[in-house]
């Protein structure tokens, strides 16, 4: 598995927003790193931090844009990238949606378009992947209690809210609030914010 | 000579006999009034003279003195009128003097007629309360007084009835008191199974409750039908909305009364929400008393407000001081609060994309300080419904049908805390919770393994046990099981926005 590299648009001692030193010491602490072109003590400035872009583009092999706005950060990298001789992909979007606006714009520019992550791995030259990875990434159905298995079914592959469980399954709403209760601590589903539930 | 004549003062809803003493005796032909009186009763000399001379009683060219006593009291109102005509037409000789515990109560127009005053129902009562054995009230006031037992209450029409002693008595002393037709229901709700189950919660428990959705999903419209699922109100209950009620004026003919739902705006006055006034009338947290506060757009409204709201959550009664004063009003409520979860309103929901900043995010919900969340139980995401509900036309259950477990599991907590002076599990202190929500060993553990694995903050500890409570009580449980606590621990959608957000 790889590890996380943080570029900074300021100095390393001036982690920004503040709030994120904790994810900054998490990323240290699991065997990542920290690079910034400023002095260590360097300021925080609006400017430094579209320019900063070009070092993330420059460090990768490859860009994978998911979603992106109108003149996002991400389209500015991929920009660069594209400047750099970087390989670029782009998740394909609805033209309707605001946060495909960047990533379509890419593909129309000649970004990948990707399906899959063997559109990745095929650019990149990579034929087999070690078979402990292949089998962590494998989608499989798991394989939850049988008093579960009927709620678990009805969250289906995309976020679900519990009034469309409890549409499809018929089963009284104080059950379903109860036993999504259970699947979450016992890490069959998670819950995304706004109360979507999805299988993990 | 002297003649004394008594009547009744209210301060919030606590009464004083007032005395009204009048003189009259040779001297400059004048009229004096003292007391620490309102402008109001200033003018009562004018409407008296006026209307007595209407009724063709003649007043004696000599100087009329009045004091109402206890002159300490601040006195305003025009509910003193009949008391001081009465005491005048006593000294004239007209009228004989009763006993000591009459109170004459109402105000007096030109023609000599007798006028409806507000607040006759609590005066009544604290008459009673008083050792008063008989009170003469307005006509027009009759239908409300009908609820005060063992007093004698008469109704004058004008002041000619008073002399000619032709009074108008209740010739019903058991009021039918019917609920009004709300014409809504909970079944006209397509999908929102989870904001239905968590209102029957909050009814059952009277837990506040706090709705968090996108603007148009349907959250005015679930917290209106919330009042359709509370029992009735019972006798008591009756009296104490009707005292309130009568307080504003609020009476008129027909005797139609139900639970209050109050729907407030941010925009409103303080004065409006907490009461308010030289001589303070209960606001809208007091008009809501054993009923439904309403709060619609809850982070809009400002600091102050909040503040006020945390203490009266907490206090159950609103404490007006004046110099003359404090008046206590009951507001015993339960809160129905509706916010979006953002500045747009679109955040995290299935209907279209959020185009808030974190940061603007973040503001939004530091207006509603921590304080205030902790004191709600209840935090449910109302989301779109999906069209596919409406299109199968499926009936959602009836309010009647989901009040009568509502009922079954207020009984259920009425008996529980029998000794403790309680109704609710909402109104369980810290003791309280110790003693009635203790859980089993499985249980416990199962506990602390949600703590961990879901991040829930210990503050809202107390808030999940009672809340488990509540749901162990609508489900027939005697202690709280694994299952209420599973349950429970799904209405904590605002806690998890903070996490988010923050």
């Amino acid at each position: 598995m790889g590890n996380t590299i943080a570029v900074l648009g300021s100095g390393i001692n001036n982690i920004y927003p503040k709030e994120n030193l904790k994810l900054a010491n998490d990323i240290i602490e699991n065997g990542g790193c920290i690079i910034s072109e400023y002095p260590n003590d360097a300021e925080v400035k609006m400017s430094n931090f579209p320019k900063r872009n070009r070092i993330i583009s420059a460090i990768s092999e490859g860009i994978l844009v998911i979603e992106a706005k109108y003149r996002s950060g991400s389209t500015i990298t991929a920009n660069l990238g594209f400047k750099q001789g970087k390989k670029v992909f782009c998740l394909p979007s609805n033209i309707d949606s605001k946060l495909g606006v960047g990533t379509n714009k890419l593909i129309q520019k000649g970004a990948k378009l990707v399906i899959n992550v063997e559109d990745i791995f095929s650019e990149l030259g990579i034929k087999k992947l070690r078979e402990d990875i292949v089998q962590k990434w494998k989608y499989e159905e798991k394989n939850v209690p049988k008093e579960y298995k009927e709620i678990y079914k009805a969250i289906g592959n995309s976020p679900t809210d519990i009034n469309t469980i409890c549409y499809k399954t018929n089963i009284p709403i104080q059950e379903v609030s109860q036993k999504l209760t259970m699947l979450e601590i016992k890490e069959y589903i998670r819950v995304l914010p706004g109360d979507m539930f999805v299988k993990v | 000579m002297l003649s004394i004549v008594k009547t009744i003062s209210l301060f919030g809803t606590v009464g004083s006999i007032i005395e009204v003493q009048v003189d009259i005796s040779s001297g400059i032909p004048t009229w004096e009034m003292v007391g620490m009186l309102d402008k109001s009763i200033q003018e009562a000399k004018e409407r008296i003279k006026v209307a007595l001379k209407n009724c063709r009683i003649k007043i004696p060219g000599k100087k009329i003195s009045i004091n109402l006593a206890p002159a300490e009291i601040k006195k305003e109102g025009t509910n003193f009128d009949l008391a001081i005509a009465v005491g005048v037409l006593q000294n004239l000789g007209i009228v004989q003097p009763e006993n000591k515990d009459v109170l004459y109560i109402g105000e007096i127009s030109y023609d000599g007629s007798i006028k409806a005053v507000n607040g006759i129902l609590p005066m009544c009562l604290e008459a009673k309360r008083l050792g008063i054995k008989k009170v003469y009230i307005p006509y027009e006031n009759l239908n409300e007084a009908t609820f005060v037992k063992d007093l004698e209450i008469l109704g004058v029409k004008t002041l000619q009835n008073l002399i000619e002693k032709n009074y108008f008595f209740i010739l019903n002393k058991n009021p039918v008191i019917k609920e009004k037709e709300l014409n809504i229901d909970m079944s006209e709700v397509f999908g929102q199974e989870k904001v239905k189950r968590a209102l029957e919660i909050s009814a059952a428990g009277e837990h506040s409750i706090i709705l968090v959705g996108s603007p148009g999903v349907g959250k005015t419209m679930l917290a209106k039908r919330a009042i359709t699922i509370y029992p009735e109100l019972n006798y008591e209950e009756i009296i104490e909305v009707m005292k309130i009620n009568s307080i504003l004026g609020n009476i008129k003919e027909n005797l139609k009364i139900n639970r209050p739902f109050i729907e407030i705006s941010p925009n409103i006055t303080l004065n409006a929400f907490v009461g308010g006034g030289r001589y303070p009338k209960p606001g809208a947290v007091s008009i809501a008393n054993l009923g439904i506060l309403f709060m619609d757009e809850f982070p809009e409204f400002d600091r102050n407000k909040i503040n006020l709201l945390k203490n009266i959550l907490d206090t159950k009664f609103v404490k007006l001081d004046r110099v003359s004063g404090s008046a206590m009003y009951p507001s015993k409520f339960v809160l129905i609060a509706a916010m979006n979860p953002c500045p747009c309103g679109y955040y995290a929901s299935n209907i279209k994309e959020c185009v808030c900043s974190k940061n603007k995010i973040r503001n939004y919900l530091s207006k509603i300080g921590k304080a205030i969340i902790d004191r709600i139980d209840l935090q449910v995401n109302v989301k779109k419904v999906d069209y596919r509900f409406v299109s199968k036309n499926q009936i959602g259950e009836k309010s009647q049908d989901i009040k009568e477990r509502v009922k079954q599991a207020r009984k259920l907590q009425e008996e529980r805390y029998k000794k403790e002076g309680i109704l609710t599990n909402s109104e369980l202190n810290s003791n309280q919770i110790k003693k009635y929500c203790a859980l089993d060993k499985q249980t416990n553990e199962f506990v602390k393994e949600l703590y961990i694995k879901m991040g829930l903050s210990v503050r809202s500890y107390n808030n999940i046990l009672k809340v488990s409570r509540t749901i162990a009580d609508l489900n027939y449980k005697e202690n709280i099981d694994i299952q209420a606590i599973a349950e429970a621990v799904q209405y904590r959608c605002l806690e998890k926005l903070y996490k988010e957000g923050m």
